[in-house]
């Protein structure tokens, strides 16, 4: 509009800027995931353009890169639960990723360290294609009992999201990345965040957990709202 | 990888809903405004999922 300021113009033509930290042995954030992109999908034409970057955060960083058994005896000794327990709870998650579309599959799943395949999502950011990867690697990780831990699956996986396997292999033996994985890490630690996924819309506002769709929908419905009328 | 408590309750235990506009516990001391969304979604925490407001088995 005429006379406008340019900077209420960007506002309003800018992505929305959500920053999601997660992991990708984490059942709830890939359910989260499914669900925000359901919330977003369900805006139809009135959804709004968004910018996603995901940021690491390691669940359990004092798990190996391999471990020999399933994961239903990993979490048995590790948490000392009865298995029992262990597996009405599996079926829980895997019952709810079922509905969101996820077929989940821990007989297969191989329980390992993420910090590798979290500093192969940061080379992707770089590469402009995180957001494949992070499909990707959960896809690998929950319902085709990949090894995530692993370089030379890790590349794989890379590949399979569009990047070069060269660079993917290059940037995981140097470890290049692992300082903006600790980064985020440390972030999230400066922000009070315990426990993901957690979602921040345009720096502001944050929502905690895989939260249902509709939530995510009303949350976008709500911040572009505001920005259109900041921009008003 | 990691396990859920309190998954169980989800579906017979009330929930405790959290504080409205407060923080929630995943972000206890966090810059952000909280939007309490659904009070049953679960979130992680080391080798725990849980629903916050849900005491931790």
């Amino acid at each position: 509009m005429p006379g406008a300021p340019e900077a209420f113009a960007s506002i309003v033509t800018s992505p929305i800027k959500i920053d999601i930290w997660s992991d990708i042995a984490c059942p709830w954030c890939y359910i989260g995931k499914r669900h925000f992109e359901e919330g977003l999908a369900a805006l139809g034409d009135d959804a709004p353009d968004v910018e996603i970057e995901y940021h690491s955060y390691e669940l359990a960083p004092d798990t190996p890169v391999d471990f020999e058994g399933s994961e239903v005896d990993f979490l048995a000794k590790h948490k000392g639960l009865p298995a029992e327990r262990v597996q009405q709870m599996l079926q829980h998650v895997t019952g709810v990723a079922a509905n969101a579309g996820l077929d989940y599959d821990f007989d297969v799943l191989q329980h390992t360290k993420t910090l590798k395949a979290h500093e192969l999502l940061h080379f992707a950011k770089a590469q402009g294609r995180q957001l494949e990867l992070s499909e990707r690697l959960f896809k690998a990780y929950f319902t085709e009992g990949r090894h995530v831990g692993r370089i030379d699956e890790l590349v794989e996986l890379a590949v399979d999201a569009g990047l070069d396997a060269d660079g993917a292999r290059e940037a995981l033996e140097s470890g290049r990345y692992a300082a903006d994985v600790q980064a985020d890490i440390a972030q999230a630690g400066a922000y009070g965040i315990n426990g993901v996924p957690f979602f921040v819309f345009e720096g502001k506002y944050g929502v905690s957990g895989a939260q249902p769709a509709e939530v995510f929908g009303q949350v976008l419905t709500q911040v572009a709202g505001e920005r259109d009328g900041a921009a008003a | 990888m990691s396990v859920e408590i309190g998954a169980d309750a989800s579906a017979t235990a009330p929930f405790e809903a959290p504080s409205s506009g407060g923080a929630l516990p995943a972000a206890s001391g966090s810059p952000f405004t909280m939007l309490p969304g659904d009070a049953g979604a679960m979130i992680c925490e080391g080798d725990v999922c849980f629903v916050p407001g849900l005491s931790v088995e």
